[in-house]
């Protein structure tokens, strides 16, 4: 999983989860927090289809947090208010970055979070999938 | 009666404001935030659009707090994003990118991926339905088994309908990359007319949904526009795309959902309307009669407003103008705006007592001035 990817699943795992596990990482790191945790705006921008023309549709809350440990640093961004959740996320970036014993577990963790996504996704689907239209010619 | 003006009133203002704070709370039934959340979400939907926040705990607690009232709750949304700080743009997201949980063409019965339904009311009868007075509370239970479900099980992405007529060169190619003119920002800066392309899909991404259902209705019974068909008509989940600040790298950090909806407008009409000039639009057919999308998008489920946007976007685009208000890019996006809309129609009501008392003496001159010279 690289650094990106470890962001997705971080802003998909549960919260309180995710502040949980950190917690057991800070017991054997030491991080220094660089920015926020804040809540802020992100514009979120969206491509007109037909000339690819990006214009501004909607903001969305989300917090932010930035740490670094040593030459280390971990970053997160989730959508939402929690600043807990993205200075959790952060502190668990560095960590793996960090290599840090816990590493393991936080890949378990961060695997087991896309997992569930991916899951509660299927179940969305699995929902409307028999709305799906089966269209019979009449002669 | 006198018409003068008047100080106080501040005991009364405060009572009254300690009856809205009531009406809000004193209930032996009080409504959380999760059941505006579960239960009155097409609202939800329709606040978070025209407030122009995407945050489903804000967006219910503005429903609570102004009793259901649409624009009220818009209004606070609007108030409270303006206490935020802006972190940034997020990387422009497209809905070939769309997670799918609703899809319908009425112009191609046949569509690649088929029509998904989804949720809709559209095939059933209005009436009421007295049994859901007595409705138990129910557990929130998933309805489906999550472990049973395998990973993956959803389709990946649905392609595009208008891409179909693209391939029968009917519709002008896609360019070939993202537009990288910088969008204008409505949150940033007052409006300028003539308006670029992305502020008129900006103000119609945040109008309101009554407004632009009346005048895209307007237009389709004769007072200008365009409207056509609808290519396809979709529901689901846009992704929020970052960039990295440390890898430059894009990162998903979660979903909006959404509704789409691309119009067709066609063959001859359709070549009236305005293009780019760039050169990613040059291309062989230029003088046969192409077909244009005209463009809506909304936030959650409001497919009401995503088609008036669609029909909105497509008559503002029209290169020849009819001069029907529709067509008046200054009227339409002046006149969304449900939090403008809604200060300027509603300041009426608020004191004006020296303006009164000015139109009273006028009238009270030219009436002494009229019996004046009837006396001679």
């Amino acid at each position: 999983m690289n650094r990106e990817q470890r962001l997705e699943a971080m802003a998909a795992a549960d919260a309180a989860a995710i502040v949980a596990l950190a917690d057991d990482v800070l017991e054997t790191f030491e991080v220094e927090v660089t920015r926020g945790p804040s809540v802020g705006l992100l514009m979120v921008r969206v491509e007109e289809p037909a000339d690819r023309l990006p214009f501004n549709f909607t903001e969305v809350t989300v917090a932010e947090a930035e740490v670094a440990a040593g030459v280390h640093r971990g970053y997160a961004m989730v959508m939402g208010k929690s600043m807990e959740h993205a200075l959790a996320a952060a502190v668990l970036d560095a960590a793996v970055a960090a290599e840090h014993p816990l590493t393991g577990r936080i890949d378990e963790f961060l695997d087991a979070a896309v997992a569930g996504d991916e899951r509660r996704w299927a179940a969305r689907w699995a929902e409307v999938a028999p709305t799906r239209v089966q269209f019979e010619d009449v002669t | 009666m006198g018409y003068s003006s008047v100080r106080g009133g501040m005991d009364a203002i405060e009572h009254a404001e300690s009856l809205i704070a009531a009406q809000v709370t004193d209930s032996a039934h009080p409504v959380a935030l999760p059941q505006v959340r579960d239960h009155v979400a097409l609202l939800l939907d329709q606040v978070m659009g025209e407030g122009g926040v995407y945050d489903v705990d804000l967006g219910a607690l503005a429903v609570k707090q102004a009793e259901g009232d649409p624009i009220e709750a818009g209004f606070l949304l609007r108030a409270y994003r303006t206490t935020l700080p802006r972190v940034g743009y997020s990387f422009p997201s497209s809905g070939r990118q769309m997670r799918i949980l609703r899809r319908v063409s009425s112009a191609f019965r046949d569509i690649p991926g088929g029509q998904v339904l989804g949720r809709t009311r559209d095939y059933t009868q209005r009436l009421l339905d007295f049994a859901l007075r007595d409705t138990p509370p129910q557990a929130t239970a998933p309805s489906a088994d999550l472990d049973a479900l395998p990973a993956g099980a959803a389709p990946a992405e649905f392609p595009l309908v208008i891409d179909t007529l693209r391939t029968d060169g009917l519709m002008h190619e896609a360019p070939r990359r993202t537009s990288d003119e910088e969008p204008f920002d409505v949150t940033r800066e007052p409006l300028r007319f003539p308006a670029t392309r992305a502020a008129r899909l900006q103000v119609l991404a945040r109008g309101e949904t009554g407004a632009m259902l009346s005048l895209a209705y307007a237009g389709m019974r004769g007072y200008g526009g365009a409207h056509g068909y609808i290519a396809e008509l979709r529901y689901g989940d846009l992704p929020v795309l970052i960039s990295h600040p440390i890898t430059g790298g894009q990162v998903r950090i979660g979903w909006v959902p959404v509704t789409e909806c691309y119009q067709v407008v066609g063959g001859d009409e359709g070549a009236k309307h305005e293009h780019d000039g760039s050169e990613d639009h040059v291309h062989e057919h230029d003088h046969s009669p192409d077909y244009v999308v005209s463009y809506g998008v909304v936030i959650g489920r409001n497919e009401r407003k995503a088609i008036s946007m669609s029909i909105l976007d497509g008559s503002l685009k029209k290169a020849t103008k009819s001069g029907a208000a529709i067509e008046d890019e200054e009227y339409v996006m002046y006149h969304i705006d449900s939090i403008e809309a809604m200060g300027f129609v509603e300041h009426l009501k608020l004191p004006h007592y020296v303006d009164f008392v000015a139109s009273v003496q006028r009238t009270s001159k030219v009436r002494e001035l009229v019996a004046a010279a009837r006396r001679g």
